[in-house]
């Protein structure tokens, strides 16, 4: 308890919430999205996250707490907005998809689609756990932070999401 | 497939969904304007938790849709409307003073209103929609008695005040709680003023066999439980049969309105509110509460038949408080328990760590 805000008392909110959204507010974005549907959404949970940082900034005693503290953030914040949306998708998923074009240039394409369908098609920690992982290249650790799990669970979320998605997409091909 | 078929195990598929994500991240524009708009909302940042916390108070009680709001002190609590509270009812009084106290099982269900007319005037008032209301109970602690409380969900008695009150002499819904009241008490009348709560109570309330420290809590029971429904932040003066009374259990000064005690010395620390004891509820399941937490971190654990299916951690506002907490998590159909805990992050030096426990039961589909 000796020296409390040490390093944290030498900036302020406003300015540390201005250094750590130049260094990462694009990625967060992208994180958001990528666990999202609407880019839209994905701003603002991204703020969302930025403006509950300034709001704990002095309690928050190690700068370096600030990254995984808007990684969970925004990770809590898109579960949130997805529950919200979930009537929505299950209304989208029963749209048939577009069908594959035989061109062969077009097939590569598609294959994102496809995988990113089938990602979004994922209960909600499964995604979280693929998209840190493969996405962020975040170690099992920080993902465990990030997604508010044990350790153990980012492992499982992460393999029953991959075994999904090979089964959905090896369908399709 | 033959492209795929060379690649060892999940190669392929790990890194079709690299590049995937690479790709999928590339394509999301971001706007330029993100600092503004953060800069705008935290400008404003403790001005509008006040003011959204008492405007949904305040449409809480107009609309009377059991929706609980509170006001503790100097700190407006809201709770979303959520579908966790177990709807129930409310025991009726006890007719004569000389039955035995109701036990206060989880499941009490309501006294029938059999036409039992020999109870003494005034009469209860006819009960009315349901409402949801803020109700205190004392639960065991490793640092001794602590106030907790539930939501519960329950026809009007007359006002919200009266309802709780009658809710909270009734006791509780969890077990992990206990009622120091004596169940054959009645709430005889209820009156909010200004900044005084006047709670006219039975005789039976005397019926009580309590130690100093119970009786403290007993009457910070009340108190806590009569603000909070009247939304005020104020004091509690207690009548027995219509009259003053100086002192109450042997114990307690009650001559003058008491006040809330400071909730850090008498609250349980981390308070669950939803999912509420015997809850039915559907995945995922939202669970809210109330957490004075070191650091601000709050770790939880969901256990189906005492193992534990689920863990994590979540954040509350704050770490010096009771702030509010929310996390979500996905569950099977199924009866689990979930624990609340403080983390005990002072290496024991400070005092014990308090939980709070809840059972509910994630309903399929």
């Amino acid at each position: 308890m000796a020296d409390p805000d040490s390093a944290a008392a030498a900036w302020d909110a406003d300015r540390a919430v201005t250094e750590l959204y130049s260094a990462h507010y694009r990625s967060l974005v992208r994180l958001a999205a990528l666990l999202l549907h609407d880019p839209a959404e994905a701003e603002e949970v991204a703020q969302d996250a930025f403006v509950a940082l300034h709001g704990r900034w002095r309690r928050l005693r190690d700068p370096g707490a600030a990254l995984p503290y808007l990684r969970a953030s925004v990770v809590n914040g898109a579960r949130s907005r997805l529950r919200h949306r979930a009537v929505v998708q299950r209304h989208l998923q029963a749209v048939p998809p577009d069908e594959p074009s035989a061109e062969h240039h077009v097939l590569a394409r598609l294959d994102r689609r496809a995988v990113i369908d089938a990602l979004r098609a994922l209960p909600a920690r499964q995604r979280e756990a693929l998209v840190l992982r493969y996405w962020a290249g975040l170690s099992e650790a920080e993902i465990a932070e990030a997604m508010g799990v044990a350790r153990g669970s980012v492992k499982s979320h992460a393999s029953r999401g991959l075994a999904a998605l090979r089964t959905t997409l090896e369908h399709r091909s | 497939m033959s492209r795929r078929d060379h690649l060892p195990d999940d190669q392929w598929l790990e890194d079709a969904l690299r590049r995937a994500l690479d790709e999928e991240a590339a394509s999301v524009e971001v706007g330029e304007d993100g600092l503004d708009r953060i800069l705008e909302r935290t400008g404003t940042h403790e001005w509008r938790w006040g003011r959204i916390a008492l405007a949904a108070a305040a449409v809480t009680v107009a609309s009377g849709l059991g929706v609980a709001a509170l006001v503790g002190g100097d700190e407006p609590v809201v709770v979303s409307p959520g579908p966790a509270a177990p709807t129930e009812s409310v025991p009726t009084p006890t007719p004569t003073p000389t039955e035995p106290a109701p036990t206060t099982t989880p499941d009490a269900t309501p006294a029938p209103d059999d036409g039992a007319t020999a109870t003494p005037a005034p009469a209860p008032p006819p009960l009315g929609d349901p409402i949801t209301v803020p109700a205190y109970y004392a639960t065991d602690t490793d640092a001794g008695l602590r106030l907790a409380r539930e939501f519960r969900t329950a026809p009007e008695q007359g006002d919200p005040v009266r309802t709780a009150v009658q809710v909270m002499i009734a006791g509780p819904a969890d077990p992990d709680y206990t009622g120091l009241w004596n169940p054959a008490t009645r709430v005889l009348g209820v009156d909010v003023g200004a900044e005084v709560v006047e709670v006219d109570l039975s005789a039976e309330a005397r019926q009580a066999s309590l130690g100093s420290a119970a009786a403290e809590m007993a009457v910070q029971q009340l108190v806590y439980t009569a603000t909070a429904a009247a939304q005020l932040d104020g004091a509690v003066r207690i009548l027995l049969e219509g009259a003053p009374v100086d002192e109450l259990f042997g114990h307690v000064d009650v001559r003058e309105p008491v006040r809330r005690a400071d909730p850090l010395a008498v609250r349980l620390l981390v308070q669950v509110n939803d999912p509420g004891e015997g809850a039915v509820v559907g995945s995922p399941v939202r669970v809210t509460g109330e957490a004075a937490a070191f650091e601000a971190t709050v770790p939880w654990q969901v256990l189906r038949d005492g193992v534990v299916v689920e863990e994590g951690f979540t954040m509350t506002e704050d770490c010096c408080r009771l702030a509010p907490f929310s996390f979500e998590v996905e569950l099977d159909p199924g009866t689990y328990q979930l624990v609340v805990a403080e983390d005990d992050a002072s290496g024991g030096e400070g005092r014990p760590p308090m939980r709070d426990t809840k059972t509910f039961t994630v309903s399929p589909g």
